[in-house]
């Protein structure tokens, strides 16, 4: 019965998210409903925790239920006054149209629905699992849920506690950003207690986010049978499965990650400019929340998103689809969403002396060759169950089809994923960070994050070789 | 791909068909055993060195004083995959497995590392010799190598081989053994491996990491011949281009639901296995994977330690049992023996040599711990919660 509080506990922060989506999108609405209201859920959440976390340090609430409900009562009337105001006089246009379904052959058909059941039986399993067992691995008792139950305790962002297996020690996770831990101290603070299993079904809400959204973004560029081709592609990723149904950031991570990306390439492939226009204002609001969610935001995928957005911009402007005018305005918008949450959790972590590195300080790190990384590397990459087959076959496809995965839209993805993928390598090659990859820890959980995008990226290409351009739906 | 689906089906049809037309003898696994147990003591051994041999009811006692072999010759008519050893040793003992490769002199003989580890009672021991790289499945010589100083008792030793039918089989249910759900799943899940005996099967995911072959070596084998025979056929009939590329796909696929397949099922295992182990179970009966009653343990002490500050806490090691109590007990805290503050009352898990003695005090190994008091609640013996008198 305490699990029915969680979509009592999400609805504000959703609708609140759904509003202010729509308020960023304006009068040219470009996300399908499901999408917006996948988005609303994901990003209304971390902004609502964005927003109390401000106002906590600030002063004004405590981390308890009623300052959590205070928090989200003001966004939610915040946002409804503005739609209200400004949604009668918008000239709403439509959304764009998506690609014509495909009559689907029989046996291919069977094969889709019994994947997708043979998919659906693991995702119930896998949130019983996630839902009704103990704490298990370390971050959950150590980090995540502990810090949530601390906040619960404390009322208030309690940043020194007794950490990992040492008694006295302080520090080290209590530099991530507070988000997925506030999210639990919230809809546990509603029922009264620490309840595990509340804690932990957050975690099935955004795996379920990830594998919507990438199927809204398929969906805009192929039919719903390749799209749902995609999803299964997604879900059947033996550790993104793995970490979709534990209490652990990292899926929460990617769909962060992928949110950003996604309207990225939205601009890029995007039939009018103001579509781009909407797409990029979208971009900036989820690529400022992806600061708030886990530290590798600000120093690996934010330094990517911002080169792939002057990329993208001169690529729209040298094709006359956006102005001086609009480049400017774009990056204002980029700037002014990573200063307003960029700007005040930096300053926080400044104030308090949390270091900026995956819990570990990023400050002089020596450079020297790191032994055996590479075998470690391959092993993890090639030779586990990890992956299944996908990076194999993602690389083996970005090099036999360089015109679909390099010269199209889709080389936001593949130029993300490769940048990430490929420029993260040195700091296992050459720094004291190699015990990530030596030990398979932070290598696997950074190919995790960027699965979606890799997955995504993999169904563009096969889709484009081998379907012809279909057309829109009238 | 043209043609594959006739070729590939030809290609299994003729597998299975070479397979039932195959001898029967080459079905039949090949051992052979000589056990040591009872004061047995078959003619054939060979030593060398100064071992001294004594018969026991517990096998054959070898003593040396400086290093030593003993070995005996095997039929090369049976190949040889794996030796298993019945053995009992008090210390850890850096001995050798010895064989003798074809064309060399007798006293030449191939040595591979055997590290035996102390046992309690009559303990066992596996080797695939397939792994060595130089092991002579022919061999006609095999012996085990002691250093000097060293004291074994050899219960019996075992040798086994397959034919390759046998070994396929062991293969493909290799592939469908699972491994278990452990703190490192969340960084890397080993995956499917291939082992061609039974003793590798067995043994697979028990050694970290696994010593047998990844699955992954075969489906990128399959992989790449998909992808040449398309490149072929699309150079000869590049009219077919999109036919061939569809095929392909559809290969691809295939593997990959395959694979998803297995990962799958080895999840719905693992959790079939929570489930009879942890929710069915009513508390006080369940276990969770290898933490054993940890997490009703933990409730329990957090109900009896609400009203302190903190408490003492005892485990066999550290990681994770000191990180998990305090989750469960927050804001109530842990603390060791050592450290100062004010604790009356101690969290025991799993600690048999913590005891009660004559005066209620806690004790471990003739140390004194505590101040007289008494046991609130007792889970097993070395698992419980104690409080001083105040």
């Amino acid at each position: 019965m305490m699990l029915l509080l969680l979509p009592v506990g999400l609805l504000l922060p959703t609708v609140s998210g759904w509003l202010t989506l729509r308020l960023v999108e304006k009068e040219h609405p470009v996300l399908l409903n499901l999408e917006r209201w996948t988005l609303g859920c994901l990003l209304g959440t971390t902004l609502s925790m964005y927003l109390s976390f401000l106002a906590h340090i600030a002063g004004f609430m405590s981390l308890s239920l009623t300052g959590f409900l205070g928090i989200q009562v003001s966004y939610f009337l915040l946002v409804s006054l503005l739609w209200m105001r400004f949604h009668v006089s918008w000239h709403v246009k439509p959304v764009p149209s998506l690609p014509k379904n495909v009559r689907l052959s029989k046996p291919v058909t069977i094969l889709l629905a019994t994947l997708m059941c043979w998919t659906l039986l693991k995702l119930i399993v896998g949130a019983v699992i996630l839902v009704s067992t103990p704490p298990y691995q370390d971050d959950v008792f150590n980090n995540w849920n502990m810090r949530g139950k601390l906040f619960g305790i404390t009322n208030a962002l309690t940043l020194e506690f007794a950490i990992g297996n040492d008694i006295t020690a302080v520090g080290g996770v209590s530099s991530y950003p507070p988000t997925v831990s506030m999210t639990k101290t919230m809809l546990t603070d509603m029922a009264r207690q620490w309840h595990e299993g509340l804690a932990n079904s957050i975690h099935f809400v955004w795996f379920l986010c990830v594998l919507i959204l990438v199927y809204c973004t398929l969906r805009r560029r192929m039919p719903a049978a390749w799209a749902l081709a995609g999803v299964y592609g997604l879900s059947s990723l033996p550790l993104f499965f793995m970490h979709g149904v534990t209490p652990y950031a990292d899926v929460f991570m990617a769909a962060h990650i992928f949110a950003a990306v996604s309207m990225l390439y939205g601009a890029v492939s995007a039939q009018s400019d103001e579509h781009s226009a909407s797409f990029l204002r979208l971009g900036a609001l989820a690529t400022g929340l992806l600061v708030f969610t886990k530290n590798e935001a600000l120093l690996l995928y934010l330094p990517v998103i911002l080169l792939l957005l002057v990329f993208i911009l001169r690529h729209l402007h040298a094709h006359d689809v956006f102005g001086e005018k609009q480049v400017r305005r774009t990056v204002s918008n980029f700037a002014m969403a990573l200063l307003l949450v960029g700007a005040p959790w930096i300053l926080f972590k400044l104030a308090h002396n949390l270091p900026f590195g995956n819990a570990k300080s990023v400050s002089g790190l020596e450079i020297a060759w790191q032994e055996g990384v590479a075998y470690a590397i391959i092993i993890n990459t090639f030779f586990e169950g990890n992956w299944a087959l996908l990076i194999p076959l993602l690389l083996g496809c970005i090099v036999f089809f360089q015109k679909e995965s390099l010269r199209s839209a889709t080389v936001i993805f593949t130029a993300f994923f490769l940048l990430l993928y490929i420029g993260q390598l040195p700091l296992f090659f050459f720094t004291g960070l190699s015990t990530e990859a030596l030990n398979q820890t932070g290598y696997a959980r950074g190919l995790v994050q960027i699965a979606p995008i890799g997955v995504t990226a993999l169904f563009l290409i096969v889709h484009s070789v081998l379907s012809p351009p279909t057309a829109a739906k009238d | 791909m043209y043609h594959a689906s006739v070729n590939i089906r030809s290609l299994l049809i003729g597998t299975l068909f070479l397979g039932a037309l195959a001898p029967s003898h080459a079905n039949a696994m090949r051992s052979a055993e000589w056990s040591f147990a009872g004061e047995t003591f078959e003619s054939g051994w060979e030593v060398a060195g100064d071992p001294s041999l004594t018969s026991t009811p517990e096998g054959l006692r070898i003593s040396t004083t400086v290093r030593s072999l003993f070995g005996r010759s095997v039929s090369t008519a049976d190949p040889i995959d794996t030796i298993s050893l019945d053995y009992k040793a008090d210390d850890y003992i850096e001995a050798g497995i010895y064989w003798h490769e074809k064309g060399r002199d007798n006293d030449d003989l191939t040595k591979a590392s055997l590290r035996l580890a102390p046992t309690n009672g009559v303990g066992s021991i596996y080797l695939d010799m397939t792994k060595y790289e130089r092991w002579e499945r022919r061999t006609d010589f095999i012996g085990i190598g002691l250093p000097a100083d060293s004291e074994l008792i050899i219960n019996r030793l075992r040798v086994q081989g397959w034919n390759p039918v046998e070994k396929l089989l062991v293969a493909l249910r290799s592939f469908w053994t699972f491994d278990s759900i452990r703190p490192s799943s969340i960084n890397f899940l080993w995956g499917p491996h291939i082992a061609f005996t039974p003793i590798g099967r067995e043994m697979m995911f028990k050694s970290t990491p696994p010593m047998e072959q990844s699955a992954n070596r075969y489906f990128y084998i399959v992989m790449g011949i998909a992808v040449a025979w398309t490149v072929y056929g699309i150079k000869k009939y590049p009219a077919r281009k999109k036919k061939a590329m569809s095929t392909l796909a559809g290969v691809m696929a295939a593997l990959w639901i395959t694979y998803d397949i297995r990962m799958g099922t080895e999840f719905l295992w693992n959790a079939k296995h929570d489930y009879d182990t942890y929710l069915s179970k009513p508390i006080g009966q369940r276990t969770f994977r290898e933490r054993s009653f940890f997490t009703d343990f933990a409730a329990g002490a957090a109900s009896l330690v609400q009203d302190r500050k903190e408490y003492v806490f005892l485990a066999p090691q550290r990681w994770p049992y000191l990180g998990l109590i305090r989750y469960y007990t927050y804001p109530i805290v842990p603390t060791e023996p050592e450290q100062d503050g004010t604790k009356d009352t101690w969290v025991v898990y799993k600690r048999p040599d913590v005891i009660l003695n004559p005066k209620n005090q806690l004790e471990s190994r003739g140390v004194v711990l505590t101040r007289p008091g008494g046991i609130l609640h007792e889970f097993e013996t070395g698992t419980f919660i104690f409080r001083e008198q105040s």
